[in-house]
């Protein structure tokens, strides 16, 4: 199938290997995977910051952008549920961008959840081998996207993985203090936040965090690196391709 | 200052509700699914079902028979060492006499009448009462007050022992308050308590402590073959 | 955990040591919520405290609710809600029904727009019994209407009666918690407030104090000359009220006092009796995870002629303060909260702040709803932001208010009536008018990162798309982000460039 490719703005510019990997899986798949190069970012950090009016504008764009798309899929859980729960909400007074907002929600996936929910793949069957030992940070957008069963579900994905030992993490449901502008507007709620979260990464013991959310990623590898706790943060779609062989395994 | 009447009170509410009148139509109000919302079916083992959460819930429960009833109160009394107590006006399966016969002093309700009688509840060791209903789903006990049913006998007195005859037990709260949603307002009784356990609280740290209010202790006797 | 008297410091002293119970929930306005914010997230003993106590709760309603209701949870809260939005969106209706009702079964029913009519209407009853002595039961609307003090104002000792409320207001503090009102207080506080308020010999067993409250307030029932409660829910087709309550001071408050007076919030109102058993369902699982609340009190009207007990008068006062304002349609889904607590249990942000960085009578994330509603938004401009947005609240909601999707909107509202920062509206406006072209997105997000690595402290990766490296200080809007951790710098290229290589590679094949 043809995929469009929704990299998102953190991705694109502090993760791209994510990008990479979601490519090169895809492609390996069999799969045709495109990249509208007119595409900027979901706008939800004006949206969750307030600015509708701003957001609007932005939402509008990615909707043109995507609109011939069949599928859309997105290495961020938490850009997914800005498009799924918010662009509605956006557009309540303009019939002709609702109906486009709700088409766009409808093609619109988080990676993980379109390999397991839609190509209905099992890791194990597809011969994803990859070594380490490694912890999963439940990203609170799992609720956005409706996962049910929340990270509990990714977690059960993880372990389809050959020889990846997995180590649960205490507090899996306690949200690291992202949020946004929320970590700049509340620093030392948000700090006290990551700290918890940090202290529960040092308890597994991992080296390996795997947080398939930039935003979570950019707050507890940034609080980890403040703590002087080395770690590697890790996605699922790079353990995927790094054990498929088809991106090399690095230094992450 | 002028006071608020029911007519001004209302068109508080109005406004919001962009309406100028209270609607005339009765409102239907969305069903209770039973398929969600009933958690013990009607041909579930009640009496199991009862016995299991009422005692889950801190309260001992006993299971007795008719003849076994009056040995097994006085039983408990005297391990508690219980002085004086009362037995419900309406002297539930005829215990007055077996605990008077056991040599317990009895609450007189006729000799202490009005406000005292009701103030001589809070110097009782114990209160023996019948319920209602009893619900299976959470193991409560249903009392309700009445002419020969008090409040402060579930409440007041550190002890209160209930007597519940197995035909009694409801499944689900629901069948409860669908029997009960027949009786206009001043059918009803007064005062419905639904009592599920002996008094509890965990304010302090979080530390479960039973008996801060209400009674401490609360005994079961189910009856069978009633 | 225990320790002599005057020993240590406690949570709660250490917080507050300097205001009374009433300023915390009526601070000066607008509130500004960083200071006691700050105050909060230095207290590592509070938030040990409020953490451990919240997350115990929350897995309590998680294990208790998944128990009963299995995979119908979900269903379970949407039924509920259904109902209560039902409700509002007919309030009139069922507000008159339940009048006619309650009056039918010999109610007196009062009306009050706000707060000081609401006392008013009690003061006047007590004062026509000529009370000297009231006992109540928690209520928040009462904290609301600061009802305690303003009848001991006019002479008339009032009493709380649930053990945490009478806690607090033995050691003059002010609750914290919706359900678990001194959750932030330890037993040490306790001990030293009865020693030193009640004359008892000092001890910090939780069954000892208990005792002694116990004691206490037994004589205070049979005294009393009114007794006071909230209500949990009115029902319309009976005209009857609802309290739910564990320690059995509810139902001892609206018993034995020959007088008793509820004060209600015109939102707590169900349509039927039918309806009140899903209400009981939810309400103690969300709270604490057991099935039911000890004591489920349903009184309609006074008692009857022929009973022995009971009282010989009840009076029920509909309050609005604020409600209505809360009913408008943008709104109204706040008005469905039924007080269980689960959204504070649930949330991260509660459990490092605790109840009182909130600066009002509803703490949590309902209380960061319903308080800027209620006392205006500009009062209470911190609110709305003081949440990760993690959705945490909205997933323990027993009757599922979207309490993101409303902090939101709050945001927003905070916006249209420009109450945010002028730098922040520049920077948002600069950064979406960047986004309005891929060329320019592209442009700013390498000025930044050159501006970043500039400030870099060292990079361990050859790998282009991996050599990011950190940043510790930071300043302007990202300033409060390297305050309590570093910011990671862009690699040197982006996506874009490995796609356009990747691009090349394939035709070149």
């Amino acid at each position: 199938m043809k995929i469009d490719l929704f990299i998102t703005c953190l991705a694109d510019s502090y993760y791209p290997r994510t990008g990479i990997a979601v490519v090169k899986i895809l492609e390996h798949l069999g799969h045709e995977v495109r990249f509208p190069r007119e595409q900027t970012c979901c706008g939800q950090p004006m949206f969750n910051t307030g600015y509708k009016d701003d957001t609007r504008t932005i939402a509008k764009k990615m909707i043109d952008v995507f609109e011939d798309s069949d599928i859309v899929v997105t290495p961020s859980g938490s850009c997914a549920a800005m498009i799924h729960e918010n662009y509605e909400v956006l557009f309540e007074n303009d019939p002709v961008y609702l109906k486009k907002a709700k088409a766009l929600a409808a093609k619109t996936h988080e990676f993980i959840l379109f390999l397991t929910d839609v190509l209905k793949l099992n890791l194990t069957d597809l011969g994803v081998q990859w070594k380490g030992k490694a912890t999963y940070h439940y990203s609170c957008h799992l609720r956005g996207i409706g996962v049910e069963g929340g990270g509990a579900k990714v977690v059960d994905v993880i372990k389809q993985v050959n020889g990846l030992e997995y180590v649960q993490i205490d507090k899996p449901e306690q949200c690291c203090g992202f949020g946004g502008t929320f970590a700049m507007k509340y620093p030392q709620i948000s700090g006290t936040m990551v700290e918890d979260k940090v202290n529960c990464i040092k308890d597994t013991q991992a080296d390996y965090v795997i947080c398939n959310d930039a935003g979570c990623t950019m707050n507890i590898s940034g609080s980890c690196q403040r703590a002087g706790h080395e770690v590697k943060f890790i996605t699922l779609a790079e353990i995927i391709a790094e054990g498929l062989g088809l991106l090399e395994v690095e230094n992450v | 200052m002028t006071r608020s009447t029911r007519e001004s009170f209302l068109s508080r509410l109005h406004k919001p509700l962009g309406r100028t009148s209270t609607i005339t139509n009765v409102p239907t109000p969305p069903e209770v699914d039973e398929s969600i919302a009933r958690l013990v079916q009607p041909d579930d083992d009640l009496f199991a079902v009862f016995c299991e959460k009422a005692a889950a819930t801190g309260m001992k429960v006993h299971q007795v028979t008719g003849d076994s009833l009056y040995e097994t109160i006085t039983a408990r009394l005297r391990e508690e060492n219980v002085r004086k107590l009362s037995v419900s006006m309406n002297d539930p399966m005829a215990t007055e006499s077996a605990i008077k016969s056991a040599g317990f002093e009895l609450h007189d309700w006729k000799a202490v009448p009005g406000k005292d009688g009701l103030d001589a509840q809070f110097d009782l060791d114990a209160g023996i009462t019948d319920v209602h209903n009893a619900i299976a789903e959470t193991g409560s006990l249903i009392c309700q007050s009445g002419s020969s049913h008090t409040r402060g006998m579930s409440l007041i007195v550190p002890w209160h022992l209930a007597i519940v005859k197995k035909s009694q037990i409801m499944p689900d709260l629901i069948d409860f308050w669908n029997d009960r949603s027949s009786l206009s307002p001043d059918q009803m009784p007064a005062s419905i308590a639904i009592i599920t356990g002996p008094s509890k609280t965990a304010d302090i740290e979080g530390v479960l402590i039973t008996g801060v209010h209400g009674p401490a202790m609360v005994d079961v006797f189910v009856v069978e073959d009633q | 955990m225990s320790s002599a008297p005057g020993s240590q410091t406690t949570a709660s002293e250490s917080v507050e040591l300097t205001m009374d119970g009433h300023d915390i929930l009526f601070p000066k306005l607008p509130y500004d919520m960083k200071q006691r914010v700050q105050g909060a997230t230095n207290n590592a003993e509070l938030q040990e405290f409020v953490n451990s106590a919240t997350r115990m709760r929350d897995q309590m309603r998680i294990n208790g609710c998944k128990d009963a209701f299995g995979d119908n949870y979900d269903k379970i809260r949407a039924l509920a809600g259904d109902i209560k939005q039902h409700t509002l969106d007919n309030l009139d209706y069922y507000i008159e029904q339940f009048i006619d009702n309650a009056t039918a079964a010999g109610t007196n029913v009062h009306y009050a727009a706000d707060a000081e009519e609401a006392n008013a209407i009690c003061k006047e009853i007590c004062q026509k019994h000529n009370a000297k002595l009231v006992v109540k039961s928690k209520s928040m609307v009462t904290e609301e209407t600061n009802l305690v003090h303003e009848l001991e104002a006019i002479g008339v000792e009032t009493i709380e009666t649930d053990l945490g409320e009478y806690i607090l207001q033995l050691d003059h503090d002010a609750p914290s918690h919706l359900v678990t009102p001194m959750i932030h207080k330890n037993r040490a506080s306790v001990g030293r407030a009865f020693a030193r308020e009640l004359g008892v010999e000092y001890t910090d067993d939780p069954g000892e104090l208990t005792k002694i409250a116990r004691r206490v307030l037994r004589d205070k029932y049979r005294q009393a000359d009114i007794g006071m409660s909230g209500g949990n829910f009115m029902i319309a087709d009976s005209g009857s009220v609802c309290i739910c309550t564990n320690e059995g001071n509810g139902r001892l408050c609206t018993s034995v006092p020959p007088v008793h007076i509820a004060y209600i919030g015109i939102e707590k109102m169900i349509p039927s009796r039918k309806h009140l058993p899903v209400f009981l369902k939810l309400l103690s699982r969300s709270a604490i995870g057991s099935p039911i609340t000890v004591y489920n009190h349903i009184m309609t009207g006074p008692k009857r002629n022929a009973e022995p007990d009971g009282p010989q008068e009840q009076h029920i006062i509909l309050i609005d303060n604020g409600r209505t304002e809360v009913l408008k349609p943008e709104t109204r889904e706040m008005l469905r909260c039924i007080r269980c607590g689960a959204c504070l249990n649930s949330c991260p942000v509660y459990r490092k702040v605790g109840g009182h960085s909130y600066g009002s009578v509803y703490p949590g994330p309902i209380g960061a709803l319903l308080t800027p509603v209620f006392k205006g938004l500009a009062n209470y401009k911190d609110l709305p932001y003081a949440s990760s947005l993690c959705g945490a609240c909205y997933e323990a909601c027993p009757v599922k208010i979207n309490i993101p999707k409303y902090l939101i909107q709050l945001r927003s509202d905070l916006i249209g009536g420009k109450h945010d920062k002028f730098t922040d509206r520049v920077f948002f406006k600069l950064w979406s008018f960047s986004l309005k072209k891929a060329w320019m997105y592209r442009l700013a997000g390498k000025m930044a990162g050159v501006f970043l690595r500039l400030r870099n402290k060292g990079v361990k990766n050859k790998n282009p798309y991996l050599n990011r490296g950190w940043v510790e200080k930071v300043p302007g809007p990202a300033a409060g982000w390297t305050e309590k951790r570093d910011l990671v710098t862009p690699p040197t290229k982006d996506f874009r460039s490995w796609w356009d290589e990747h691009q090349k590679s394939k035709g070149g094949k």
